[in-house]
């Protein structure tokens, strides 16, 4: 076997378990923060040149997903184009984030703007406790 | 083929010292990163894009000086106004970049937009660089 024909394996190899990883944990893009305010969890995020349609927040029982795809307009090696420097980054992205257990996921705001996607999280009410009265058995 | 995945790209940041003559760099507190761009060169022009979230159009300073063009964008920080910020993966900051042109750039026609975060500048070539295409006649 040729020197060319092991490294091409190996190449497939670091392919793979990217993928696997990426479909076990959902990738890690965009990054995010998450604070505090008032009786709101607030989770940001970095999306720039994203637009509204390409991009989608999904709220489940306990997790929220952010998914779409940034594209930019020469990366795939467009007609006209003499040269590129390019630092950006772009494609699909897929993400999912476990939601603490007092999140009232049938409530949440969404915004994308100047780039910067803000979801806003209720926290449920905590029930009240009640006295129950202890009996003499 | 797997569909091609978007890789966070780590915020780089600004060497202050460098940069102390600027005047926008004293002026607002926080934390200044240099921002990411793309420059792409087409037959008539150059444009240059900029990733800066959190900016809005208000929020960028572009100005052309001899043989470069300086970039601030502010940004009103989100965080200031909550409690407390819980998880952090990235950090908040302003953004500052310097671009040295060449003369090929016809400094009279630059013009830039800011959407989405992202600046686009564009900087059309002087009529005597553009490519023309030149017709061979039968001699």
């Amino acid at each position: 076997m040729s020197l060319m024909n092991i490294l091409e394996d190996f190449d497939w190899l670091d392919t793979f378990t990217d993928e696997a990883n990426r479909l076990l944990v959902g990738g890690k893009f965009p990054h995010i923060n998450i604070s505090v305010k008032d009786k709101d969890f607030i989770i940001r995020a970095e999306l720039p040149g994203i637009k509204v349609k390409d991009l989608n927040v999904t709220i489940a029982e306990s997790t929220v997903t952010i998914q779409g795809e940034r594209k930019i307009e020469t990366s795939e090696g467009s007609e006209g184009v003499v040269s590129f420097h390019t630092e950006r980054n772009d494609g699909f992205f897929n993400r999912t984030i476990a939601l603490p257990r007092d999140v009232d996921t049938s409530k949440a705001e969404s915004v994308l703007s100047n780039g910067i996607l803000t979801i806003t999280l209720h926290k449920k009410k905590i029930a009240e406790t009640k006295q129950i009265s202890v009996k003499e058995g | 083929m797997p569909k091609k995945q978007q890789k966070h790209v780590e915020k780089k940041k600004l060497d202050i010292a460098a940069h102390k003559a600027e005047p926008h760099l004293a002026s607002h507190t926080g934390e200044w990163y240099v921002s990411a761009a793309d420059i792409f060169e087409y037959e008539n022009e150059v444009i240059v894009e900029m990733d800066m979230p959190g900016v809005s159009k208000d929020d960028v300073d572009m100005k052309l000086r001899e043989n470069e063009i300086v970039v601030t964008g502010h940004v009103v920080h989100g965080e200031d106004r909550d409690d407390e910020v819980l998880y952090r993966e990235y950090d908040e900051g302003h953004f500052h970049r310097h671009f040295v042109l060449n003369d090929t750039i016809d400094r009279d026609k630059i013009s830039s937009v800011m959407a989405e975060g992202v600046l686009r500048i564009v900087l059309p070539k002087k009529q005597a660089y553009k490519q023309r295409q030149i017709e061979v006649k039968e001699g």
